[in-house]
């Protein structure tokens, strides 16, 4: 195991093209993370609110939240399809 | 004139020397081998840290201990303290460093570069140094051919050290036949007389290297087959220190008023410990005898023994000099002016930024900051406000709805004055930063350019507006001076925004997060379209008055996409991989139009 180890080290240590893929998704993840948290956020404040304007305001921000999400997490999707392919 | 001639009357001086004496010809090549080596290692940690160490200078120089002590451990580690001299000027002329953190690292240099002289006495000299070179010259020649960025890094590191150590092997070895033929030290000059002498040598032979650590090696070398005495070594080392500062003031003359302080701040500190060595000689050998004593160095050991006086004598300069850092600032902010401008030129991008990548990227970025409030003082001016009240007067609104006169300014001119030039600045010396590296910054720096590019464009389209604008916004209708008036407060709005995300450390500040004005864009300009028919259709306003209105809403469209495009690039967090990912999750407008869409679906199934 502790070989194994060290073998995917080394090799991710010479292989720049696979390592900044990982470093991509990564990136995403984080991102869809924070995404994910600010939705739940933006749900929560709007479970609370009840003047109507506020709540349209905070009813749009959660509808732009969700479509970004929706959208990292396909492309998440097509990178981690692209990875197992190539 | 004296240019033109030095090169050929030392090549001349070499070619004799080397006629005349073979062990004159194996010190020179182990000089030129150990420089070679410098060269090398300076080139490894460009490589391979690719802007790390750059970021590392940034966070740890916020104070003037820390400043201090990141020159000690830099110049230590890279054991040059020419080049650490040479990125901090750099740094400052990016305005990354205030004068006195830049003053504290040279001070911390000039101790960190003593360590040097500790290696070569208590090790180089003492072991076959040789036996280590080659083995890293095999693996470090092995690594250069590889394609990964980092592994050529570790190649040039690993060969910079080979030749660093093969240099000394041959500087020794040249010394070691050259007493039995020569004996220099009958040259020797004692009293004041000789230490002026052999302090001017030192800094003629540092000039010529542009390194002070080759000069002691020399010296230290030299000092070990006693070619030469204690105390004209001791003078040599003085000299070293004040040549080594050439290096610094050759950097500094490719840069702007800042970073020729900072060289003129490094000049005045080895000068100025140079001449207090020499005034003190006599304690200083004392001193040096009472540590040496302490630190069980033997008597007669004098390599180690100058190996402590360098030490000694910079840590007096720093602690003499310290005190006196803010008269020195002041005293060099009087002699180093910034040329008074008349077209505004670029402040922060200066040639020698180019040469390391995150340096460059942040002088650009500053430069783009710089482009951007005077495109913001322009557009403003142009829609009849001042950038200023826009931003910090919270009772502009009502005073634009009651102006009576707007004084026309020439947009052209302003541009032409305070945007072109820097603009200009920008995208050369971009175009010669990507063509020397193909690292991650210049990702950074496509993007910088695209903001300044979508700045430019805003100026444009602002200087397009700017005619209907003045024009309706004293009409006598007031249904257009309110459609106008609607026009440009969404800028100041917008600008406003701007401001408050680019004095943000909110974590939450991000690519993403503009999204959400984006569609506020979105609605305003369906909201604007819905109300400009029924204007013309109720007589509100003549057809003429609807085009223009319509085609100015584009012109102020354009200004609010153009600086969003920008805002994503200059005022959200810097982490360049979750940048990339935000850039890729952004809403297109294809997007956000079908998010407004399905919004306003579900308020028209609420009324139902």
């Amino acid at each position: 195991m502790k070989t194994r180890k060290l073998l995917a080290r080394i090799r991710a240590f010479f292989d720049q093209g696979a390592a900044d893929s990982r470093e991509s998704q990564q990136a995403l993840r984080e991102v869809l993370e924070k995404l994910k948290r600010k939705e739940r956020k933006l749900r929560h404040n709007l479970d609370l609110e009840r003047n109507p304007e506020k709540r349209s305001q905070l009813e749009q921000k959660i509808l732009l939240v969700h479509s970004q999400r929706s959208k990292g997490l396909q492309l998440l999707k097509e990178e981690n399809e692209r990875d197992k392919s190539g | 004139m004296l240019r033109k001639i030095l090169l050929p009357v030392i090549f001349a001086v070499l070619a004799y020397g080397f006629w005349v004496s073979t062990d004159f010809k194996a010190i020179s090549a182990g000089v030129a081998i150990f420089l070679f080596g410098m060269l090398s290692l300076e080139e490894g940690f460009r490589v391979f840290s690719g802007g790390v160490l750059e970021r590392v200078l940034k966070r740890s120089t916020d104070k003037l201990w820390k400043s201090l002590s990141f020159g000690i451990f830099t110049t230590t580690l890279m054991q040059s303290s020419s080049l650490v001299s040479v990125i901090t000027i750099s740094f400052l002329s990016a305005g990354l460093l205030g004068l006195k953190e830049g003053i504290g690292i040279i001070f911390g240099a000039n101790l960190g570069t003593t360590t040097g002289a500790w290696l070569v006495a208590g090790f180089g000299l003492k072991v076959k140094i040789s036996a280590y070179a080659m083995p890293m010259l095999v693996f470090g020649t092995i690594l250069l051919f590889q394609k990964a960025k980092h592994l050529k890094g570790i190649g040039y590191i690993l060969s910079g050290l080979g030749f660093l150590f093969l240099g000394i092997h041959y500087m020794k070895e040249g010394f070691d036949a050259f007493k039995d033929n020569f004996d220099l030290a009958a040259y020797a000059v004692s009293g004041y007389a000789g230490l002026f002498l052999f302090s001017l040598i030192g800094t003629l032979a540092t000039v010529v290297m542009q390194s002070s650590h080759a000069t002691l090696v020399l010296i230290i070398t030299a000092l070990s087959t006693g070619q030469i005495t204690y105390e004209n070594a001791l003078a040599l080392a003085i000299g070293a220190n004040i040549g080594t500062t050439i290096t610094a003031i050759i950097g500094a003359l490719g840069s702007n008023a800042p970073g020729r302080r900072l060289a003129g701040a490094h000049l005045v500190f080895n000068v100025a410990t140079g001449m207090v060595a020499i005034v003190f000689i006599n304690q200083l050998i004392r001193a040096v005898d009472q540590v040496s004593l302490w630190a069980g160095i033997a008597d007669l050991d004098f390599t180690l023994k100058l190996a402590v006086f360098h030490t000694l004598f910079n840590l007096l300069g720093v602690v003499l000099m310290l005190p006196l850092i803010n008269p020195l600032v002041r005293l060099l902010e009087r002699t180093f002016k910034e040329p008074a401008e008349v077209k505004e030129g670029p402040r922060y991008i200066v040639a020698s930024a180019v040469e390391f990548p995150d340096t460059a990227v942040e002088a650009v970025r500053n430069e783009t900051l710089h482009v951007y409030d005077n495109a913001r003082e322009i557009i403003c001016l142009g829609l009849g406000m001042r950038s200023e009240r826009v931003l910090n007067d919270p009772k502009f609104e009502s005073e634009l709805a009651r102006q009576s006169a707007i004084p026309r300014v020439d947009m052209d001119r302003l541009y032409e004055q305070r945007v072109k030039t820097v603009f200009s600045a920008i995208i050369a010396f971009i175009s010669e930063a990507s063509f020397t590296w193909k690292e991650r910054q210049s990702g950074d720096l496509h993007w910088l350019r695209d903001a300044n590019r979508n700045i430019v464009e805003a100026v444009k389209a602002a200087k397009h507006t700017q005619k209907n604008m003045l024009r309706y916004l004293l009409s006598d209708n007031h249904h257009i001076r309110k459609e106008y008036n609607q026009l440009r407060l969404s800028v100041a709005h917008l600008l406003q925004q701007l401001e408050q995300l680019r004095t943000s450390s909110d974590e939450e500040t991000t690519i993403l997060s503009l999204d959400e004005l984006k569609l506020a864009q979105k609605e305003r300009e369906q909201k604007l379209n819905q109300r400009l028919y029924q204007l013309i259709r109720d007589n509100s306003i003549t057809p003429a008055m609807g085009g223009s209105l319509m085609n100015d809403a584009a012109y102020i469209s354009e200004i609010h996409t153009t600086l969003l495009n920008m805002a994503a690039t200059l005022f959200t967090h810097r982490r360049r991989d979750l940048a990339g990912a935000e850039r890729q999750i952004a809403l297109d407008p294809g997007e956000l139009e079908r998010v407004l869409e399905q919004q306003q679906a579900a308020a028209r199934e609420e009324k139902a």
